[in-house]
């Protein structure tokens, strides 16, 4: 008995030595930042060299000023939009290269792969060639005759929600995909031999199923798109502002790092408030129900 | 005169034992998968672990191996303490149900494998490699990999892998359950054959009694982690220890009864059979084929049974008979177009000397 | 039949849908490669003329070049660091039954869900203290923090797939755990590796988002010099850059899926 506890304990240091390079760089590197940020964001001055003390001066700060919350409040909305936009157009697309054969997915899943690891900067810059007034879009419209001449299409908020939805729009199609097959096709196949039609399937089947993956998906989706700050920053000019780009220009351009701290773990409350409360509100009971049926 | 001295000496051989299970115990948290085995495995012996799935009996086989280190007990192989010795340095071969041979290799490389791990030199091995798949019938397909090979063929390297190293003992992992039943006949005797030359000291666990009773000399039959009856083929098959033995291993008809004093079994409904035995309440184990054609026994008095249904079993007819309020199995053979059906009687007799008698249900 | 023609009116707006999408996200990318060739000085699509002559001024452009060559070599070693230490983190979490184990999963996927701009401040100012503030170094770890969840959880899916047996088939072998790591597990794992280190390699290398705070002064990688020149002017040199960059993942992610699969590039 002493020997194998002995054994144990070894191996169990074994293990341990195996995770410690990761778990401490995440530790080091991710978790000790993170409340380096929640600690600067209590200093009551506007830079971090030789602060000290807590305060709540930049949440004040932040809360008294209507447009702070302005653009808080647009940025929560954009990220909604685009969650729902990148669900309604990124469903279909998830749904069906989950029933396609896998030697016709191949190409497909490159088209949606490739732009997901291309770097964000090319993207946009390819959207800001596309929308330009010598682009694409405008000499198709007017050559269509809908425009006489060429407009600005950029610098606004359409522009801005248009290229996030395209952004994390193979987000949305791989958890789409990844939960649709999951679902025993057999089963659709047994409400549609049950005289559903494809409508009631869908609604009575595929929803109900695949709702707490897709939304776990989406809250990752809405994390993201409200701290963007690239693709506001290029394409929204200063009519279109969010939170991220709020807090990097705080962070590279002011150099006001406790009100940009305190900017962020808004944004990161705001973002994980907005999960749990999906969690709560949405996921549970519906695999409550999934249980009671 | 030197054929009855070899056999002396095999037989003096045999009497070495080769591993000792002792008290072997595994836990897995709150559940016990194997309370308290114990056996020992003797030279050139070919073992089988028998039992349903889930009875404890590839825990076993892998404790042996050392996969899994038991919660207590020992493990000898050759009289040495293996119970902590890892896996790698306990010269036990093993062949797994999927065989698990290395995708990335070829037959020869895969068979090659052990060899280079003990630091063989390269003309050995490759003389031993060669030597090995004419075992086994496969030069021919030294240089292909696994995934050109068929299931029977496969099962060929993975033994050939394992005995490649000259084992002290031979491990097999249900065997055969991965082949289609055919194949399944011809590759047991030639794998019997093949560890009978080799004297191959052999342990092997399968769910499939009919495997049990050819190959074996021993059966140990498992049932919850523990050995119900450890015993040869003709042991467990004619004389069950146990009820779980009886309805494990073959087919039978249990009849609940009393053995009473003179030495006579009296079901609950007035069916009397000769008996010895500790008097009291007993299950009487008959054997289809101990079911007999009353005119085939004439000395036993005969019972009109009634045929509640007759299947068609190819040589032999498989009969379920009722008799008084119990029911019996009866194999037999009938001329061509003479089949009883069901609904008709039969006149039968049950040969007294094959009936056992197991301990009752609790 | 009523709902026979809803069916067939949404199954024909979700092909139109499927186009539209798949159009979408290979838009921007074409786009832009198109566009690199012209001869031309303005963007404009499509594009006049056709001519290397971008191409050529981002090869003579040191600011470019600097900072493509600092790109791969970043994106190579954080590969390298995240590949070395997400092997052994999945190795164990995958084959240790150990307590808390879904718990250090979770952690390990959450750098996905930190948004950068909370990581990049931290960073700064943890590396502010520790001398480590603007440094290659700096560079490094940042991005070995974000692609350390790809490349677990790339390597733990494969690992699952992996068939146990076959390295308890070499350990009766003879084969020392160290060998059958050697000769069997990572042999089996190439795929899965491949898949890994590459999808951690596009990742570092398109990243903006965390190298824009951590790369000021001497380490500008090419997303940020691309950024930060976007943000003056849009020339067709962004556009032969960009195509470069394309060009670059397009190729990592087709040898993935050559050798893997596209399955198990995400």
């Amino acid at each position: 008995m002493n020997s194998s506890t002995a054994e144990s304990e070894r191996r169990k240091t074994c293990w341990l030595l195996l995770l410690a390079p990761a778990l401490l760089t995440l530790i080091v590197f991710m978790l000790i930042p993170a409340g380096i940020v929640l600690r600067i964001s209590f200093y009551p001055g506007s830079t971090t060299i030789g602060a000290e003390g807590y305060s709540l001066a930049q949440y004040v700060k932040f809360f008294w000023n209507p447009l702070h919350l302005s653009v808080l409040g647009e940025t929560v909305a954009y990220a909604l939009i685009v969650c729902l936009g990148c669900l309604v157009l990124g469903f279909p697309v998830g749904y069906s290269l989950a029933r396609h054969p896998p030697a016709k997915r191949r190409v497909r899943m490159l088209m949606v792969i490739v732009p997901l690891t291309l770097s964000l900067v090319v993207v946009v810059f390819g959207w800001l060639v596309l929308l330009g007034r010598q682009g694409l879009i405008n000499n198709v419209l007017v050559w269509l005759g809908i425009l006489s001449s060429p407009q600005q299409l950029l610098f606004n908020r359409t522009a801005v929600v248009i290229v996030l939805i395209q952004q994390f729009l193979p987000f949305i199609i791989l958890s789409v995909m990844n939960v649709v097959m999951q679902i025993d096709p057999f089963l659709e196949q047994a409400s549609t031999s049950l005289r559903a039609n494809r409508v009631r399937t869908f609604i009575k089947v595929v929803i109900p199923l695949s709702t707490p993956g897709i939304l776990a998906g989406l809250s990752l989706i809405f994390v993201m798109a409200a701290s963007a700050f690239v693709t506001p920053r290029l394409v929204g000019g200063p009519r279109a502002q969010m939170v991220g780009g709020f807090i990097y220009d705080q962070i590279l351009t002011t150099s006001n790092w406790p009100f940009g701290a305190a900017m962020a773990f808004i944004l990161l409350a705001v973002g994980f408030g907005l999960m749990a409360a999906l969690n709560t509100a949405i996921i549970r009971p519906l695999t409550r129900g999934l249980h009671v049926q | 005169m030197q054929i009855l001295a070899q056999d002396a000496l095999a037989s003096g051989l045999q009497r070495e034992t080769i591993v000792v299970f002792r008290n072997l115990r595994k836990d897995y948290g709150a559940l016990t998968v194997v309370p308290d085995f114990s056996l020992e495995i003797r030279r050139g012996e070919l073992v089988c672990l028998l039992g349903p799935s889930g009875c404890g009996k590839t825990t076993t086989l892998r404790m042996l191996a050392g996969f899994i280190s038991p919660t207590s007990g020992e493990i000898l192989i050759e009289g040495q303490n293996v119970t902590r010795v890892p896996a790698y340095r306990r010269d036990v071969g093993i062949v797994f149900q999927n065989y698990a041979l290395f995708p990335h290799m070829t037959v020869a490389k895969n068979v090659e494998y052990g060899l280079v791990n003990i630091g063989m030199k390269r003309q050995e091995r490759a003389s031993r490699v060669q030597d090995m798949l004419r075992r086994v019938e496969l030069q021919h397909l030294a240089e292909r990999y696994p995934r050109e090979l068929s299931g029977g063929q496969q099962q060929r390297v993975a033994l050939a892998r394992a005995l490649a190293l000259q084992p002290k003992v031979l491990l097999l992992d249900e065997p055969f359950s991965n082949l289609d039943a055919q194949l399944r006949v011809r590759l047991r005797d030639d794998l019997h054959s093949l560890i009978r030359n080799l004297k191959m000291t052999t342990l092997f666990v399968t769910h499939d009694q009919d495997e049990a009773l050819t190959l074996a000399d021993r059966i140990v039959v498992m049932n919850k982690g523990a050995a119900e009856q450890v015993g040869s083929p003709e042991e467990i098959y004619d004389a069950p220890a146990t009820r779980f033995v009886a309805e494990f291993v073959g087919q039978c008809s249990l009849l609940e009864g009393q053995i009473l004093d003179g030495g006579e079994f009296r079901t609950d409904d007035g069916l009397k059979l000769p008996a010895f035995g500790q008097v009291g309440k007993a299950t009487a184990v008959i054997r289809p084929e101990n079911v007999k054609k009353a005119r085939e026994m004439p000395g036993v008095p005969a019972r009109r049974a009634r045929i509640e249904t007759s299947g068609y079993h190819g040589a032999l007819t498989r009969l379920q008979l009722r008799l008084g309020g119990s029911k019996l199995i009866m194999d037999t053979q009938f001329p061509v177009g003479q089949k009883p059906k069901p609904g008709e009687q039969i006149d039968i007799a049950i040969d007294p000397v094959a009936v056992r008698f197991v301990p009752p249900v609790q | 039949m009523f709902s026979d023609i809803v069916d067939r009116m949404l199954a024909g707006v979700g092909k139109l849908v499927r186009v539209l999408v798949y159009l979408t996200l290979i838009l921007p990318g074409v786009i832009v490669v198109a566009t690199s060739f012209t001869s031309g000085n303005a963007m404009r699509f499509p594009p006049t003329g056709f001519s290397l002559r971008w191409y050529y001024a981002f090869w003579e452009s040191s600011l470019f070049f600097d900072s493509l060559t600092l790109s791969l070599k970043l994106a190579a070693l954080s590969t390298v660091l995240s590949l070395l230490f997400g092997f052994a983190a999945a190795f164990a979490i995958e084959r240790h039954k150990f307590s808390g184990r879904e718990l250090i999963r979770g952690f390990m996927l959450s750098p996905l869900l930190i948004p950068a701009v909370v990581l990049g401040l931290g960073l700064m100012q943890l590396q502010v203290w520790i001398g480590l503030s603007q440094t290659f170094v700096g560079l490094l770890i940042g991005h070995v923090v974000v692609t350390l969840p790809y490349v677990v959880r790339t390597l733990s899916a494969s690992m699952v797939l992996l068939d146990q047996n076959l390295e308890q088939a070499a350990m009766s072998l003879r084969a020392k755990p160290a060998t059958v790591l050697r000769t069997i597990t990572i042999p089996l794992l190439v795929p899965g590796i491949i898949s890994a280190g590459v999808f951690a390699f596009v990742t570092s290398f398109g990243n903006v988002s965390l190298s824009v705070f951590l790369g000021a002064g001497g380490n500008v990688t090419l997303p940020v010099q691309v950024l930060a020149y976007v943000e003056q002017t849009v020339d067709p040199l962004v556009a032969a850059v960009s195509s470069v960059v394309i060009v670059f993942t397009l190729l990592a992610i087709l040898i993935a899926d050559r050798i893997s699969g596209p399955r198990t590039v995400i």
